[in-house]
């Protein structure tokens, strides 16, 4: 099945890999945000089915990004991707999140590890 | 102070740390802030080469494939050497505090060992497991590590066709782990140093075997979490025996650490 999923990440070069990675071994539509701000609109807009959110943002960082996304009735789940190391207790308490895959992440299997993360069956 | 048996007075000591508190929160600011900036274009370049090796975006010549894969390998040794500044950084923390639990051993020696075993089956080198029946207290994520780490060193030592034993037994309120292997062995003057800090025993073994050369300082500061302690014998040409000793005795095993987080019971 074919999911469309929004990363949202200030750094362009993890954007585009995030989303060759998708493209190119499971066909998935990615949509990308630069920042927390741009991304809730984009969510909100696009409603994709899942969101990757990088923690350490400049303008609007991951937990507040989630916040907002919650706030603003989004029932889109999300998944941090992240080079920060976070402790579980504390990824539980952030609305919406439903886990955190990190970085360096594994372009040939990210999609497994999304969906693994979401609860979505894996792609054919 | 005591004159006749009486006290007559006292003594006490008080002093500011709050500089230096301030330093090593600065420290630990400034290694994590370095390797996330570090960890971060790794992503991208570890993520566009493996989707580029993978084929999937154009067939590569052989040439090709041999750069990319050399290029791969050794973005693949940034990832580990920067992770295990992190994991040095966090276990040298204030706030670092191991999850001390009664743990059942021998699962734990075999998922160690099954952690190697792709590894160890790529390079032909059998890995053994003998371990007795008991329990330890252990932080279980952390012993692990320390396994993995004397596994994965004693089987990127060994030749072709070697053995790496990794056995377990309990002598004098004590356990005693013991990883060996049949590989080149170390030289005696090189046994002390080789738990420091990036030290290597020969400089091209950070290239070919891809360490990151914290390895050994990393295990040595979890098992001294332990109040265990960590030591090597080696015979060049013959093979190298790395021993860990924890004591049996919770109490034993914590009698270091102020903030351990002891849980559990032997059931």
């Amino acid at each position: 099945m074919t999911r469309h999923v929004l990363i949202i990440d200030d750094d362009p070069d993890i954007r585009d890999v995030v989303q060759c990675s998708l493209e190119l071994t499971v066909n998935w539509r990615v949509s990308q945000a630069s920042g927390g701000l741009e991304g809730v609109r984009l969510a909100k807009e696009l409603q994709p089915d899942g969101i990757l959110l990088d923690l350490m943002m400049p303008d609007m960082d991951g937990t507040a990004t989630a916040r907002a996304l919650s706030a603003g009735g989004s029932c889109v789940p999300v998944v941090l991707l992240t080079a920060k190391q976070v402790d579980d207790a504390g990824v539980a308490a952030i609305p919406g999140v439903a886990g955190t895959l990190a970085k360096p992440f594994d372009p040939l299997t990210l999609h497994a590890q999304i969906s693994a993360v979401f609860g979505w069956c894996a792609p054919c | 102070m005591i004159e006749r048996g009486r006290v007559v007075g006292m003594h006490a000591v008080a002093r500011d740390i709050t500089a230096q508190r301030a330093v090593e929160r600065a420290k630990d600011d400034f290694v994590s802030l370095v390797s996330h900036e570090l960890r971060t274009p790794l992503t991208s370049i570890k993520g566009s080469l493996t989707l580029l090796a993978s084929g999937r975006v154009a067939e590569m010549p052989p040439t090709a494939q041999r750069l990319l894969a050399i290029a791969s390998q050794n973005a693949d040794r940034l990832v580990r050497l920067v992770n295990d500044i992190l994991i040095l950084q966090r276990l040298g923390s204030e706030h670092d505090s191991p999850h001390i639990r009664c743990e059942e051993f021998a699962p734990v020696l075999l998922e160690a060992a099954n952690a190697i075993r792709g590894i160890a089956d790529a390079e032909f080198v059998a890995v053994e497991v003998d371990a007795c029946d008991g329990h330890a207290w252990i932080d279980r994520d952390r012993m692990l590590q320390v396994l993995v780490n004397l596994l994965g060193n004693a089987v990127k030592f060994s030749q072709p066709g070697g053995v790496v034993t990794l056995s377990a037994t309990q002598e004098d309120s004590q356990w005693r782990i013991c990883v060996r292997d049949q590989g080149r062995g170390i030289p005696a003057s090189e046994l002390e140093r080789i738990f420091e800090r990036f030290y290597q025993v020969d400089a091209t073994d950070a290239r070919a075997h891809a360490g990151s050369g914290l390895g050994l300082s990393i295990c040595r500061r979890i098992v001294e979490q332990h109040s265990g302690q960590i030591s090597v014998t080696s015979e060049l040409q013959i093979g190298s025996v790395f021993t860990v000793t924890l004591p049996c005795d919770p109490v034993r095993t914590t009698a270091s650490l102020g903030s351990a987080v002891l849980t559990g019971a032997i059931s």
